[in-house]
């Protein structure tokens, strides 16, 4: 029995693994070649389930989806002479699957290598001509535009397409990083103290018109307060004039008698006078006249 | 029955494999049941004493496990979720939330996207400003997978190029601005500006994802500069702290000036109203007085006259001299009087010896008459 059965299910066993070995599926996010001997028969395979010949045909597989390497600090020399460190990413696809796989043997590696050397090359024939600044401030396009159709032109013999460049990051070298650090320390303790300048000037201002603003406060009080005397002292004389016009000669008879009331006689006064003064009349004669 | 078990198990690839068909599979994997069944059957005829029933549980097995390996086909999908069917590898559906059934493993394969979820990214780096500065920036960007098909089929690693595109993009935005701008009133503008090119990148690679928001977390200058910033900072407090001390000098000033002004103002008024009615007192005084002299003039002169010098004469020192006699040199000592007049009353003496000395009063009468000593 175990000998009747035994080649059966040999035969069955093989016959699957043929069956089976004859499908292959291609996924969506995939590309494949399908070689006999090494000759590429088909490149062309949409996803979904295909069919090949067991044992003699071979099937590779590649990525369909956009793939993305990193060069980390590549330096460049600017227009200038500067050296820059830049971070930049490809993005690519295969394009030509079959040129693809001839020149880069299907191994994404061969292939980052190869797009990093043209891409480099690239970049550096863009940023020689730039300064510093340029490249930092410059939009993507200026940078990676004719970059782009340029390198894309070199890679295309790799079967493959430059989907992007960009630039991820633009550093100095450290010596260059040391010397900004000293001009931003420096550019801050200039508006530091333009601040502080500008804030004591105006303060000044503001106390100098403060003073103004007071000495013409009283100023003016003082113009408007002597013209109020002068008016009061105008009434006054106005008044004095018009009854001692009345009598002159009494008033100033009138008037001396005040004055000599308030300007003599005081205790400390020493009056030396002469006894044949009217006053004295009666002093002298008191017989009288 | 050793051979028995391994060969149905072995069977189960059998089952399965062939099976590329939608509707049809069912009837191949049947028809190919029923051949086997006959196979074994056939076999066991030959010696086996339970060829009967042996044949019926092979079916029954087989049909088990086609139940089984139908049944695997059920999956469920969430709310958030969409399902993505591929069939050996090729898209054939998208699913949306609740129960479905797809051809089970290996002909079906479904790729679950939640397309709801917020997931977010941080990064942080130090970047060149367009002056040549330079500045760290911590950006956060929020998105979701939006569009579940692209997410899948069309960039490898959608998340690290997300990185990759944001870092670029926000170093583009800096290197367009100078340090004051992003440090200060650019932050907004950069933010948008960030997250509309992040945007703008990723749909030229169709990623599927769709950014929520840009945040710049942090943007702070380099710890070397950081001490220099903050003096700035404080430099523009101090400023605005001058003028308000300025202000407040200004405050105090002008409006005591306007108080003192107002003092100046009513003292002169004052001085008006007092002058004129000084003025008007003094003349009425004299008018009356003037009215009442015109009815006696010779005596109302006299009796001011002698008034006044009694007044005068009552409260001061006096020193009689008769000018008349005139020759004589009369020696007054005059700083001797006023000497006297702070107090001492020796020169009274000293002056006059002839006289009798008079009290300590201040007043004191001192006469000389040269004209008597010449007589004899």
């Amino acid at each position: 029995m175990p000998t009747r059965i035994f080649p059966l299910l040999v035969t069955v066993i093989v016959a699957m693994l043929l069956l089976t070995s004859a499908f292959f599926t291609v996924g969506q996010t995939e590309l494949a070649i399908r070689s006999r001997f090494g000759a590429i028969l088909n490149a062309d395979y949409k996803p979904g389930l295909h069919m090949r010949l067991p044992l003699v045909d071979t099937v590779r597989k590649f990525e369909r989806r956009i793939l993305t390497k990193n060069f980390p600090a590549t330096s460049f020399l600017t227009s200038e002479g500067k050296i820059l460190n830049v971070d930049f990413y490809v993005k690519w696809r295969i394009a030509d699957i079959t040129a693809y796989y001839r020149s880069t043997g299907g191994i994404e590696e061969n292939a980052n290598s190869r797009l990093g050397e043209i891409v480099k090359n690239s970049i550096k024939g863009v940023i020689t001509k730039l300064t510093i600044q340029q490249i930092v401030a410059a939009e993507r396009a200026a940078v990676t535009g004719d970059l782009l159709s340029n390198a894309n032109r070199a890679v295309s013999g790799l079967g493959v397409e430059l989907v992007d460049v960009r630039v991820r990051r633009i550093d100095l070298p450290e010596e260059v990083t040391d010397s900004v650090y000293s001009r931003m320390k420096q550019s801050f303790a200039a508006q530091a103290a333009k601040l502080r300048a500008e804030g004591q000037g105006s303060a000044e201002a503001m106390r100098a018109d403060a003073d103004r603003q007071r000495t013409e406060i009283l100023a003016a009080a003082q113009r408007d307060a002597q013209k109020i005397r002068g008016d009061g002292d105008a009434q006054a004389t106005d008044i004095y004039a018009r009854t001692f016009s009345r009598d002159p000669e009494f008033y100033r008879f009138y008037r001396s008698l005040q004055a000599y009331r308030n300007s003599l006689g005081r205790d400390t006064d020493i009056i030396v006078i002469s006894p044949d003064s009217e006053f004295f009349h009666y002093l002298q004669k008191p017989s009288g006249r | 029955m050793p051979w028995n078990e391994p060969g149905g198990g072995n069977r189960n690839p059998w089952e399965r494999r062939p099976g590329q068909g939608g509707s049809e599979l069912d009837e191949i994997v049947r028809g190919w049941q029923r051949r086997l069944a006959g196979i074994f059957g056939g076999g066991g005829r030959s010696g086996r004493p339970s060829n009967g029933p042996g044949g019926l549980n092979w079916g029954a097995i087989a049909l088990l496990i086609a139940a089984f390996w139908g049944a695997t086909g059920f999956y469920m999908v969430d709310a958030a979720e969409r399902a993505v069917v591929l069939r050996f590898g090729r898209y054939v559906a998208t699913t949306e939330q609740g129960l479905h059934w797809r051809w089970p493993w290996p002909i079906d394969r479904v790729d679950k996207v939640n397309v709801a979820k917020n997931d977010s990214i941080e990064d942080k780096t130090r970047m060149l400003t367009a002056d040549e500065n330079l500045v760290d920036i911590t950006i956060a960007v929020q998105f979701i997978r939006a569009d579940p098909l692209k997410i899948l089929f069309n960039v490898r690693d959608p998340e690290s190029t997300l990185k990759d595109v944001s870092e670029s993009a926000i170093r583009e935005a800096i290197g367009q601005s100078t340090l004051d701008f992003v440090l200060g009133a650019g932050r907004q503008e950069i933010t948008e500006r960030t997250k509309g090119l992040i945007q703008k990148v990723l749909d030229s690679y169709q990623t599927g994802v769709q950014i929520i928001s840009v945040n710049l977390t942090d943007v702070s200058v380099p710890d070397q500069v950081a001490p220099a910033q903050k003096d700035a900072i404080k430099a523009r407090e101090d400023r605005d702290r001058f003028g308000q001390e300025a202000q407040a000098y200004t405050n105090d000033l002008v409006p005591r000036a306007r108080g003192l002004a107002s003092r100046q103002l009513q003292d002169a008024q004052a001085y008006r109203a007092r002058v004129i009615a000084e003025a008007e007192g003094d003349t009425s005084r004299f008018g009356q007085l003037l009215s009442a002299y015109q009815k006696a003039p010779d005596v109302t002169r006299q009796r001011l006259y002698i008034e006044t010098v009694e007044t005068v004469l009552g409260r001061s020192r006096k020193v009689f001299l008769d000018t008349k006699s005139g020759g004589n040199v009369l020696y007054l000592p005059i700083d001797k009087l006023l000497d006297k007049s702070t107090g001492s009353s020796d020169a009274a003496a000293l002056l006059a010896p002839g006289m009798p000395r008079g009290s300590d009063t201040p007043t004191e009468t001192i006469t000389v008459d040269p004209r008597a000593r010449g007589d004899r």
